[in-house]
């Protein structure tokens, strides 16, 4: 019971102070605020085109439109004096440009000409966007050509007495062909992954459960330096007693902090169902549960506040930095990856991936919910062996 | 009420009590005075069960600190030097809490916040945080809840240092309340006139050993005959 007591007191003083309490909320806002700004709703990657139109013609606005039409690609329309001084800066990597008699060219039936200037090989995007001017330019001539023969073909015909008539069947015939292309593409993604804001999601709780719990360790030297911990003590309070309080009271503020993450996101992205939810924050519990002993155990080792705030700035650090929190290591068995294997945050990201972005479920996820247990158990045991009320 | 035998500790490569041996009566309010690194706050410590010593015994109401040491805390209370309360909390919300650490129920330690609030004068100011007391009320605050779940033995290290007079005279008031209800008090200061008008009896510390152990009267009709010099002048001149 005064474990209990000895919890609760932490989560009254954090609920007590206004100033942390604000920023226990407004932080995760912000964040997945930024998340959403940068990501939310986008695809993952686009790209720029860069035109410089000296033709001027409905067929050049033609060709630009349907590169236009490709999904994540944004075009821009400049003259040639801002496209050199661009690709002089490197602030661009590739510039195509449509000729003066592109118009006249294509409507002829000839092969129409487009020059593009680029820097190296254009890097990627470009490299994508000289496939796609080659396409669009085939798809636009071979309308061309289909269009004289229809009209070679008509020229006896009694149904089209007029130039109109034949342009306004054309031009039926062709919107047909995209209503029903001759090849149909599925897209099928991989991991079910529902947009970049949701995919960073797990980091994000990850990072905050680990930052927000890890600084409790401040706290904890700072009772320790002002003999409260020994009050304690001479109070009657165990060695386990006081430790478990302690623990406890990291997982009640650690639970409360995960809330409000947990409720704006739902309310931001709308990420989870009830059952996704109620999975996410039992896994959750497990985390909190790891990162708080991790906390005491900072707490014990540490002899001043700012050595314990150190600690917590390191252990964040490297958890966001390692443990796939926002990027994966490039190549399989180097350091990193390796290195990951003993952050927490490798397997909160992992469990918590699986829930929230594939759907998977809590019994999946047997070799993280033991590898996050067996860090709690062996932080526990190192806390209970250096553990001191008092600095003897 | 308290026997202390061949008492020894070392700390951090230095002996900081060396073999010392003393008892103190029930009620009687005991004075630990010294230099610094004397060994004043370290006896203190092992007496109230948080640093263990290496050698020696300690008994106190009958229970042997080092077998014993639950029982013992449950009969003691322990005031550091430190104002060792949760600032962001109420005055009223660390007594409780304190209570509660020290085995009460709820409404009992409601009951109890309410009664010691009023004791040591602070009934106005059961619902404001610590961090906005002034330093006196802080004190004696401190003082509270070191009492609360009402000891047989009070410990305490320097609770009158840095505090306006007023403050200082309300701890002396609950000090003297304590007293005549039978609680024995163990007592640190480095002000020597207040150890001549509050305690019964001194322990001279110095280097761990105790070298004088009387009352502050016998004490200074002993090196003082004449009565020239000042308490504080003898215990300068014993410390030397």
């Amino acid at each position: 019971m005064k474990i209990i007591f000895l919890a609760f007191k932490d989560l009254k003083i954090l609920l007590s102070n206004k100033r942390e309490l604000s920023l226990h909320i407004f932080f995760p806002v912000i964040v997945v605020l930024l998340v959403i700004s940068l990501f939310g709703g986008k695809p993952a990657l686009y790209g720029e085109a860069f035109f410089i139109d000296q033709d001027g013609g409905l067929p050049a606005r033609n060709f630009i439109n349907r590169i236009e039409e490709v999904r994540g690609l944004k075009v821009f329309i400049i003259d040639e004096e801002q496209a050199a001084r661009k690709l002089e800066r490197s602030d661009i990597l590739m510039v195509t440009e449509i000729p003066s008699d592109f118009s006249e060219k294509i409507t002829e039936g000839q092969s129409p000409q487009l020059n593009v200037w680029q820097r190296g090989s254009g890097g990627d995007t470009g490299q994508m966007l000289l496939s796609l001017n080659r396409s669009v330019i085939a798809e636009m001539m071979g309308e061309v050509q289909m269009t004289f023969l229809v009209k070679d073909f008509a020229e006896d015909s009694p149904h089209f007495q007029e130039e109109k008539e034949l342009e306004a069947f054309m031009d039926s015939f062709f919107r047909a062909s995209l209503w029903n292309p001759g090849t149909i593409i599925t897209e099928r993604v991989i991991d079910d992954q529902k947009e970049m804001a949701v995919f960073f999601l797990p980091g994000i709780i990850t990072l905050f459960l680990i930052f927000s719990i890890t600084f409790s360790a401040q706290i904890f030297v700072e009772e320790k330096n002002q003999k409260i911990l020994e009050r304690l003590s001479s109070s009657g309070l165990s060695k386990g007693e006081i430790l478990g309080g302690k623990v406890l009271g990291n997982v009640f503020k650690g639970t409360f902090q995960l809330l409000i993450l947990l409720v704006i996101t739902w309310l931001l992205l709308n990420p989870f169902t009830p059952l996704t939810f109620f999975k996410t924050f039992i896994f959750s519990l497990l985390v909190i549960t790891s990162i708080s002993l991790i906390s005491v155990f900072i707490g014990c080792i540490s002899r001043k506040p700012e050595q314990a705030l150190w600690a917590s700035v390191i252990i964040s650090l490297v958890n966001s930095a390692m443990g796939n929190t926002f990027a994966f290591p490039r190549e399989e068995g180097t350091i990193i990856e390796i290195i990951n294997f003993f952050t927490v945050s490798f397997y909160a990201n992992r469990g918590l991936r699986s829930l929230i972005i594939q759907g998977g479920s809590l019994s999946g996820l047997v070799m993280e919910m033991l590898a996050l247990a067996f860090i709690a158990l062996i932080f526990l045991v190192i806390c209970l062996y250096i553990f001191s009320s008092a600095d003897s | 009420m308290i026997q202390v035998k061949n008492l020894y500790k070392r700390y951090g490569g230095v002996t900081a009590i060396d073999d010392i041996t003393f008892s103190i009566r029930k009620g009687e309010i005991f004075g630990l005075l010294g230099p610094n690194g004397a060994g004043k706050t370290t006896t203190l410590r092992v007496l109230s069960t948080v640093l263990k010593p290496d050698r020696g015994q300690i008994r106190i109401g009958g229970y042997s600190v080092l077998d014993e040491s639950q029982k013992v805390r449950e009969i003691i209370g322990v005031c550091p030097q430190e104002i060792a309360l949760y600032p962001e909390l109420t005055a009223r919300d660390n007594l409780i809490f304190f209570a509660l650490m020290g085995g009460h129920k709820k409404a009992e330690a409601k009951k109890k916040s309410k009664e010691i609030l009023t004791e040591i004068g602070l009934e106005n100011k059961g619902d404001e945080k610590v961090i906005s007391l002034s330093g006196g009320m802080k004190r004696r605050l401190n003082l509270a809840v070191s009492i609360i779940h009402e000891p047989l033995a009070l410990f305490m290290d320097e609770p009158t240092v840095g505090i306006d007079p007023k403050s200082r005279a309300a701890i002396f008031e609950i000090l003297n309340r304590f007293k005549k209800k039978g609680v024995t008090i163990v007592y640190t200061t480095h002000y020597m006139e207040e150890a001549e008008r509050l305690c019964d009896r001194v322990a001279i510390m110095n280097n761990g050993h105790i070298i004088a152990l009387e009352s502050p009267h016998s004490l200074k009709k002993k090196f003082n005959p004449l009565g020239q010099i000042s308490f504080e002048e003898i215990f300068l001149e014993l410390t030397r």
